[in-house]
């Protein structure tokens, strides 16, 4: 109830605006649950039960002409300090403009550079390799920002695109510091090839590494389950560059198979994992980890287009530590969905997952059961 | 995600399969009606709209969509509706490509994400847009005419040669002077009815009848369906190339 009394002036202002935007077809995606958690510390077992949401309004721009827009905000409820705040944001603000020969795009939005569900070594701009995310989230690598491109078709199936991304930070916003980057997306045969590469400053926090080149190469395919492999690497200067490369060459890879299930169900398999050749190849206590191995498993049922299951899991096999979530949701009326989650730690404490943590952003278990809707 | 627009994909798939119809005359074996039938399911091109809109005892929902095809390979779906506005599917030849505007995520899929059979039947991605070839999967048998909707119809009977296919029974009325289908019933191997198809309205197209309303019951569940209905469909316009490509795909 706080977040519905402490958001509703927010959305009713953002509501103001659709008058303002009568061309534009708006979206509103709303989110509401109730959030159980157990934390066990180590010294003391506590619990937590609260309810929260989400909320999101889209403008976007019909599906007509040559230029195309999309302006998402989204309205979170932030516990600070031990208040709720309402913290608006913007997750989507962009221009696309379509010329003869190539296409502009200008804002900020997201550019998907190779291929992964979690893991993904050939988003070298956006980064798709930490395992702090959210399981219960439909996408799980949503991060957006500013920056302008230019896409240069080269025949029905490749492209090249130049990405320019300026400073996000404004302490420390000089012109030097913009992130280039640019990649060449193509198939040969049956497979996609792509490839490009990053140009930025500091790209390493705590040991700034001065300016780093960091190209990649992306491949897909099919064995009878669709496969996708990724490597990359920065090249550093003026650190030495062997070192740089060293820690930072990383493999990514994945397997993805659908089959029917009945005449509506669907069964996937996801299985991804990360690789980093030089990174530590055995448990450590440290709380920055550098594990060279990581995998992903993820199987979905949906025996309807009303109703799907889910199993998702990070695992770190070097210290047999993982976390998993099983969910369902149940698309019930047009646009409006049950949902229920579970999350669960499973590792020691010192583990890349554990059960017992001190962190307030680590619970050991969490259930989340909610509805949202979007109209 | 995904999941859902598989499940419109394959509900536009049945009903682009029996809209291709076209008129002969004359006696005609079992096998010379597939023949026909398949012979006559590509369009050289195509542009619909329409909604598939499913009943349950929870309420109606919607779904809208625009879609075009080209050839034997090529299919392109946008879907116009709230939830999913703008999120389109490009078939091509052994490829298929899925596009998220709001995450700029780009899919794509081979393999047994093409070849699966949709609606758990004989009909795939690849038969969308693809020559089919129902012979190779299905002996068939004519038994009988009967009149559905005031129309003559033959009664075909398909029994599957492979275990890859979904539905090892179909029954299908198809219009002897249209050859259109009219109505279809799926079954299990031992003849239990999984899934029930019929059109409710047709529309004149280009001098052929096709179907505007088709109604899919799922025997499976009490008071459920769904209806495919066209709003528009126009065959063999001329379509840009620039349709079926990424750059259209991730406008």
């Amino acid at each position: 109830m706080k977040f519905l009394r402490i958001t509703t002036p927010v959305l009713l202002a953002l509501c103001s605006l659709l008058p303002l935007s009568a061309a534009a077809d708006t979206v509103v995606d709303l989110n509401l649950y109730h959030v159980m958690q157990v934390r066990d510390t180590g010294e003391e077992v506590s619990s937590l039960y609260t309810m929260a949401g989400e909320a999101s309004v889209s403008f976007k721009s019909p599906n007509e002409g040559n230029v195309r827009g999309d302006v998402a905000l989204s309205i979170v409820d932030m516990f600070k300090s031990g208040n709720w705040i309402p913290v608006v944001q913007i997750d989507r603000a962009y221009l696309r403009v379509r010329f003869p020969s190539f296409r502009l795009t200008a804002g900020k939005t997201r550019v998907g550079w190779g291929d992964g569900m979690l893991f993904n070594a050939a988003d070298v701009l956006f980064g798709s390799t930490d395992t702090g995310v959210n399981l219960q989230d439909q996408e799980l690598r949503t991060s957006t920002k500013w920056l302008t491109s230019v896409n240069i078709p080269l025949g029905a199936f490749s492209f090249v695109e130049a990405v320019v991304v300026p400073p996000e930070d404004l302490a420390d916003a000089e012109l030097w510091k913009t992130t280039l980057g640019a990649r060449y997306y193509t198939t040969v045969g049956s497979m996609k090839v792509e490839t490009g590469a990053a140009y930025r400053a500091d790209h390493t926090s705590g040991n700034p590494t001065g300016q780093v080149v960091s190209p990649y190469i992306a491949l897909q395919g099919n064995v009878g389950a669709d496969w996708y492999v990724a490597t990359s690497a920065n090249l550093a200067y003026p650190e030495d560059i062997a070192e740089e490369l060293k820690d930072s060459w990383m493999l990514s890879a994945g397997l993805f198979h659908l089959v029917n299930v009945g005449w509506q169900g669907t069964l996937s398999f996801r299985l991804e994992t990360l690789v980093r050749p030089f990174g530590d190849w055995e448990a450590t206590n440290e709380a920055d980890k550098n594990y060279g191995l990581y995998l992903y498993p993820e199987i979905s049922y949906a025996p309807s287009d009303t109703w799907s299951l889910s199993l998702r899991s990070i695992v770190s096999p070097l210290d047999m530590s993982a976390v998993v979530m099983v969910g369902g949701s149940w698309n019930v009326l047009q646009g409006f969905s049950f949902n229920g989650y579970v999350t669960a730690n499973a590792g020691e404490s010192d583990d890349a997952f554990p059960w017992q943590s001190a962190s307030a952003l680590s619970p050991s278990v969490s259930a989340t059961v909610g509805m949202s809707w979007v109209y | 995600m995904y999941r859902s627009n598989n499940m419109k994909i394959r509900m536009m798939a049945i009903v682009m399969v029996a809209l291709v119809s076209i008129a002969t005359v004359g006696a005609m074996s079992a096998e010379d009606i597939v023949r026909q039938m398949d012979a006559l399911e590509t369009f050289d091109t195509s542009y619909a709209e329409g909604e598939i809109v499913t009943t349950d005892r929870f309420g109606v929902k919607t779904s809208t969509f625009r879609s075009w095809s080209r050839g034997a390979y090529d299919s392109l779906i946008e879907f116009t509706s709230v939830a999913e506005r703008g999120q389109k599917v490009l078939r091509t030849e052994g490829e298929l490509y899925l596009f998220y505007p709001d995450a700029e995520e780009l899919i794509r899929l081979q393999g047994a994400a093409l070849r699966q059979s949709m609606l758990g039947s004989d009909i795939s991605y690849e038969d969308m847009t693809g020559e089919k070839d129902t012979l190779s999967q299905y002996d068939v048998k004519l038994v009988g005419n009967e009149r559905i909707s005031g129309r003559d119809c033959y009664i075909l009977e398909f029994s599957a040669k492979t275990r890859t296919v979904a539905y090892p029974m179909q029954k299908v009325w198809v219009d002897t002077g249209t050859y259109m289908v009219w109505k279809g019933e799926f079954s299990t191997k031992a003849g239990r009815l999984l899934k029930e198809m019929a059109v409710l309205e047709t529309m004149t197209v280009d001098n052929r009848t096709l179907p505007k309303i088709t109604k899919i019951s799922d025997k499976m569940k009490r008071d459920s369906a769904t209806e495919m209905r066209l709003s528009r469909l126009d065959i063999d316009v001329d379509l840009d190339p620039v349709i079926f490509t990424l750059q259209n795909l991730t406008w």
